[in-house]
């Protein structure tokens, strides 16, 4: 260990330290502090302490309530099925089928897109003349048709939608390679016992994909709390406020010259995501060694 | 690795690296449309090199700044030997961003920006900004009243235009002439909502009244315009009264009224039904191709509609809010300030003076048809209906300013407002509900601007 040590000396860190703590730890710390402040863009140079002010208006405040609310819906909804899909993704493609490698590829390409396009087309997709509308009507359910991104009920799980196109790739991209470890002694020891296909995946899959779900969660549920782009584009957190997420909101704020309050939401979300992510972590890493 | 795994590892690797260079891409694309934009002149024309070389530093916005400029730009450097760098940023962010550059002391040449309603509220005009009234073009405006600071009279900006902002209803000729309407001027809100109704029951589907609230700008201007108008003439009353604190947005009949008026239009059914989801731009080609009969907004929506769709055949009409035969006006022109902070403030004037000549000017107006700020200046051929409106209501004092002008301390909560006008028409408030969440709004906003009386 200590020739390794030798090779590898502290100071190469210090480069990455630096931008970790200028572009990461800074920021945060002053967002910390700021947002005991009555900071506002009127007064850029004269922040005035006032203690939890900001903290108390904000949990008054039923916009951003509903914007927290909007954040975890949208995080669990899309974190499970970005899991679902992507796992189900990876088992038929780790199976031996002709052209799987092409179809794996497809199937990551979304996560190559940026949300501008994707939230561009899943918005052309479910505008009241687009072609969600048209296929329901084409099935004999034209009645269910809405305008879905104009619905307050609805517009939210559009923007899901759309995230969870693009990200199940991703996530089934790292379960082929957790599926892909996992030896095939098992299998057929378990074939040789009798075990069903189903047996197969519940008893020996599951339990050895544990490392990769767990890295799954955890990405799909910080992308999930911190989302902003595709509701941005999507539905710009309308209609009214109905799809407010915490960080389009905490950029409405900003937008408005509120800088304290705006800081204040932006250490609420990012405890929310701490705690969060860890407590998930822990869950599903549980058993993983 | 086997020959499987290989081609797996090649393919996700492959992915990965159309990843980083698609997000490259993104971000790239994202910055030339949302972004900062830089762009310098590199003039064609030959450039007269024994004048002294000037660069200026010109902050714009996306929608403030007009191709046309870039021109303007290289005939002023291929004059003057002055190189003009835009930096154009998007909507969404230019108002931030000129705050903190102001708070901050680095800032442009020059910029662009609303005036003078906005002068004080947010700009700090008397604290930030040159005072330009004995500059030589001064004697030139066409409507030196209007641009002069309502609390000091200085000037602070050169104008682009004399007036801006004529809300009324552009509609499409054809598709009113095929319901049996015919230069539609109604004398009143029933006869407006009259046309309305023959549009819904004649128009084969068409949509009488297009409304764009993805686009919640657009969603206030009936009320923008309407309100003052039914207050009018006591509306500077009202808004003095506001701004001092001394009443509640709930306590304006007039307000709740239009808000009725509005959310009339839904429930009768006269408006689109994707109004949510609708934007500006599918305003404008429902009403240019006949999908819609009119549509409520600037004389901008007529511009844009004639630059894309050359073929549409439009006119205008105001809606007689309250049964009163005014046009909701603004109360504001586009105006070049030249901050006190600026590295080369007289160079900053001598460019803001040059920019106001015939020769650059006219250049501006030949594209974009219009009032301009100078007597001496071509405005251009004017859209028939656009000028019609301003002989009859503007010209002859039938008018009045709409609630963002009067009332611009408060221009930055009226974002929610909007927001309460699109729940409202979605259903799940009503306008009562509108004027409630606003007073407390509208209470904490100017707390927090530490606005005197809150």
């Amino acid at each position: 260990m200590k020739a390794k040590n030798l090779l590898y000396p502290k100071y190469l860190t210090y480069p990455a330290i630096l931008v970790f703590g200028v572009f990461f730890i800074l920021p945060v710390a002053a967002a910390f502090i700021l947002s005991f402040y009555d900071w506002n863009i009127d007064r850029l140079l004269t922040p005035k302490f006032i203690g939890f002010e900001n903290f108390k208006y904000i949990f008054g405040d039923e916009y951003f309530i509903l914007s927290a609310r909007n954040t975890l819906v949208y995080a669990i909804i899309t974190s499970f099925m970005k899991i679902l899909l992507g796992l189900a993704l990876a088992v038929v493609l780790n199976m031996q089928l002709r052209g799987r490698n092409i179809l794996r590829t497809i199937f990551y390409l979304p996560a190559a897109l940026s949300y501008i396009v994707v939230g561009l087309v899943f918005s052309s997709i479910f505008r009241m003349d687009g072609m969600f509308n048209n296929m329901l009507a084409g099935i004999g359910l034209a009645g269910l048709q809405t305008d879905w991104l104009g619905n307050g009920t609805t517009a939210l799980y559009c923007a899901c939608v759309a995230e969870i196109w693009k990200w199940s790739g991703f996530t089934m991209a790292i379960f082929i390679a957790g599926l892909q470890s996992i030896s095939s002694d098992y299998y057929e020891s378990a074939r040789i016992d009798g075990a069903s296909s189903l047996q197969q995946f519940i008893k020996i899959t599951l339990p050895l994909l544990k490392p990769a779900i767990s890295v799954n969660v955890t990405i799909a549920i910080i992308g999930g709390l911190k989302v902003f782009d595709s509701v941005f584009v999507m539905t710009g957190g309308g209609p009214g406020f109905a799809s407010q997420v915490l960080n389009t909101y905490v950029y409405k704020a900003f937008g408005e010259g509120t800088l304290g309050r705006s800081s204040a939401m932006g250490i609420m979300l990012f405890i929310a995501i701490f705690i969060i992510s860890s407590i998930s972590n822990n869950l599903t890493r549980r058993g993983v060694e | 690795m086997n020959s499987s795994k290989l081609k797996t590892a090649l393919a996700i690797t492959i992915a990965a690296f159309m990843t980083v260079s698609t997000a490259a891409c993104g971000q790239s694309g994202t910055s030339d449309n949302k972004g900062t934009q830089s762009q310098s002149t590199n003039a064609p024309i030959k450039t007269d090199d024994s004048k002294k070389a000037l660069t200026i530093a010109y902050l714009t916005s996306t929608t403030k700044f007009k191709d046309v400029e870039k021109d303007m730009a290289e005939q002023l450097k291929a004059d003057e030997n002055i190189t003009v760098e835009f930096q154009i940023v998007p909507d969404d962010q230019y108002v931030t961003l000129v705050k903190s550059k102001l708070a901050s002391g680095e800032v442009p040449d020059v910029l662009d920006y609303n005036f003078p309603t906005q002068n004080s509220s947010d700009l700090g005009a008397s604290k930030n900004m040159e005072d330009l009234s004995n500059e030589p073009w001064v004697s030139r405006l066409n409507n030196a009243k209007l641009v002069k600071d309502p609390d000091d009279g200085k000037i602070y900006a050169l104008p682009r235009e004399s007036s801006s902002f004529f809300g009324a209803c552009y509609y499409n000729k054809k598709v009113l002439k095929s319901v049996g309407i015919e230069d539609p001027q109604p004398k009143t809100y029933k006869d407006f909502l009259d046309i309305l109704e023959t549009i819904k029951t004649k128009g084969n589907g068409v949509v009488p009244f297009y409304a764009s609230n993805k686009d919640s700008w657009t969603t206030q201007i009936f009320m923008t315009l309407g309100v003052p108008i039914a207050l009018s003439p006591n509306d500077q009353a009202v808004w003095d009264k506001l701004l001092a604190n001394e009443m509640k947005w709930s306590d304006i009949p007039e307000f709740k009224e239009i808000l009725n008026d509005y959310h009339d239009l839904y429930k009768k059914g006269y408006v689109n039904k994707d109004n949510l989801s609708a934007t500006y731009d599918m305003a404008k080609e429902a009403v240019a191709t006949g999908k819609a009969a009119m549509m409520l907004n600037g004389e901008w929506a007529a511009t844009d509609i004639m630059s894309k769709w050359p073929d549409a055949e439009l006119g205008a009409f105001i809606i007689p809010f309250k049964d009163k035969l005014m046009i909701g006006t603004g109360a504001y022109v586009q105006g070049i300030f030249v901050p006190k902070n600026g590295k080369q403030v007289e160079n900053a004037k001598k460019f803001v003076n040059l920019w106001s000549q015939p020769k650059y000017q006219n250049m501006f107006w030949e594209k974009n048809a219009g009032f301009p700020g100078f007597t001496d200046v071509d405005g251009g051929d004017v859209l028939p209906y656009i000028k019609a409106l301003v002989d009859t209501y503007i010209t002859t004092g039938q008018y009045c300013y709409q609630i963002n002008d009067p009332m611009g301390a408060a221009s930055g909560s009226f974002g929610d407002l909007w927001n309460y006008y699109i729940e409202m028409v979605a259903g799940s408030s009503t306008p009562d509900n509108v004027l409630q969440k606003f007073d407390k709004k509208y209470s904490d906003f100017m707390k927090q601007k530490n606005q005197p009386g809150f």
